[in-house]
């Protein structure tokens, strides 16, 4: 998207009502969109559900979207995540995770992350990155992330204690932060 | 619960996936601890990638069709056709179908593309006795519209400039229809053929006739819609052709 309005600008379009700018959010993220939910979910009329209501949810709070807390993108991306572990959750009869479709700024960063993830790796680099995890981080990570599993919920399921669980979380993530620094991808924090 | 207790839930705080009390305990923390804020925020930017690990999958064109609905919906612009919109940096159209495929001789680089289409038109030949075009009764198409979804505009190429459409998603049918007015009443012997065009090879989608220029007329598109496709309607012999032959009279960027 090096040519064309940036996304802030887009908002700026779609908060004016523009359903042009809201059509080129739709194409930019679309796919990305889906199919994380379709990841989570497992379910494609799911996942067409919860992209609807992801994109809507744009459509009609883009005014109240700050941008100094973050790109447009991962407010989607939590949202999308968030509102398919929803679904998943609400499937297997478990309890919310009490996230709100809107009350996502807490997953907002501040630099833009995803920027410098998209510009400087690709999904081949990063799938592999994802493999060399060992077995029991990538496989906690997979559970936290893509299962919408909580602590617990995970410690049981691989009949670990909690602070096992934990521990792997946390090793997998610094690992990838590490991954990321090393393809130049700072903190910049 | 202990400082490095505390700390030990910023990854599942990045990640989202605390439960509403494990929340409560690490956001108020987090507020005066630059520390452990500070992990939130290296954890977040680790997992941000992860989405870009999924296998990725194009949703289907109805999905679309039906969230811009939606959204015309919500500030009065429902069933007025979708404008044409290119997300930036994608690839411009180029001519819809290289104009030398179909001239005489060249029909060689289609071998299996036609074998496919045989098969087609036999299917078409079955198909044909259940297509069904009428002309607009009002009643139906009001009904229609409350549950249909424009998926794309079609419009008259300079053969025939009057003549434009829509591309529709009927959701409770489950079908997809092209909705056209304006084009001309063909002679005997002749029919308009519709083609869904990918990378170049058409497929046939079905036959229509016009009745009546002056009122619409609708026709059902055999065929899966997809992104990136084409949609071309051509004057062809009656009981349609493998191939196109004729000029494209209406197009649809999908």
């Amino acid at each position: 998207m090096a040519n064309g309005p940036s996304d802030q600008e887009l908002l700026q379009a779609v908060q004016r009502r523009d359903i042009g700018a809201f059509e080129q959010f739709y194409d930019h993220y679309g796919t990305l969109v889906y199919s994380l939910a379709v990841k989570v979910l497992e379910d494609r009329i799911l996942a067409e559900d919860v992209v609807q209501e992801v994109f809507l949810n744009l459509w009609r709070n883009a005014g109240k979207f700050d941008s100094s807390k973050g790109a447009v993108r991962n407010w989607l991306l939590a949202c999308t995540s968030n509102r398919a572990i929803d679904f998943l959750r609400q499937r297997q009869g478990k309890t919310r995770l009490d996230v709100a479709l809107d009350e996502t700024a807490y997953m907002l960063t501040s630099p833009d992350p995803w920027g410098e993830v998209v510009a400087n790796a690709d999904s081949a680099l990063l799938s592999s990155a994802m493999k060399e995890l060992p077995e029991e981080q990538r496989q906690t990570l997979e559970m936290a992330y893509f299962q919408g599993m909580t602590h617990s919920e995970i410690a049981d399921g691989m009949a670990v204690p909690l602070g096992t669980v934990k521990g792997r979380l946390r090793l997998a993530l610094e690992k990838m932060r590490v991954y990321l620094e090393s393809k130049g991808i700072g903190s910049g924090l | 619960m202990d400082h490095g207790e505390i700390q030990e839930l910023a990854p599942g705080y990045a990640l989202g996936r605390l439960t509403p009390e494990e929340r409560l305990r690490f956001e108020p923390h987090a507020a005066v601890c630059p520390e452990c804020a500070m992990k939130a925020r290296e954890y977040r930017m680790a997992a941000a990638w992860l989405p870009l690990v999924v296998e990725q999958e194009t949703p289907p064109l109805r999905l679309k069709a039906r969230i811009m609905e939606q959204a015309r919906r919500e500030i009065g612009l429902q069933n007025e056709p979708a404008p044409q919109h290119r997300a930036e940096g994608a690839p411009g159209r180029r001519g819809w179908f290289p104009r030398r495929a179909w001239s005489a001789g060249s029909h060689a680089p289609y071998a299996v593309t036609a074998a496919l289409a045989l098969f087609v038109v036999i299917g078409l030949a079955v198909w044909d006795l259940h297509l069904y075009f009428r002309t607009a009764d009002q009643s139906e198409t009001i009904t229609q519209l409350r549950e249909s979804t424009v998926i794309a505009v079609a419009r008259g190429t300079n053969v025939q400039p009057d003549a434009s459409g829509e591309v529709v998603w009927l959701e409770k049918q489950g079908l997809t229809v092209l909705r056209v007015r304006g084009l001309a009443l063909l002679p005997a012997g002749k029919t308009y053929q519709v083609w869904l065009i990918k990378d170049g090879v058409p497929a046939s989608a079905g036959l229509f006739e016009v009745r009546d220029p002056g009122t619409k007329t609708e026709a059902v598109i055999s065929g899966q819609p997809d992104h990136g496709q084409t949609l071309a309607v051509t004057i062809e012999r009656a009981g349609g052709v493998p191939l196109p032959t004729g000029d494209i009279v209406l197009k649809a960027d999908l």
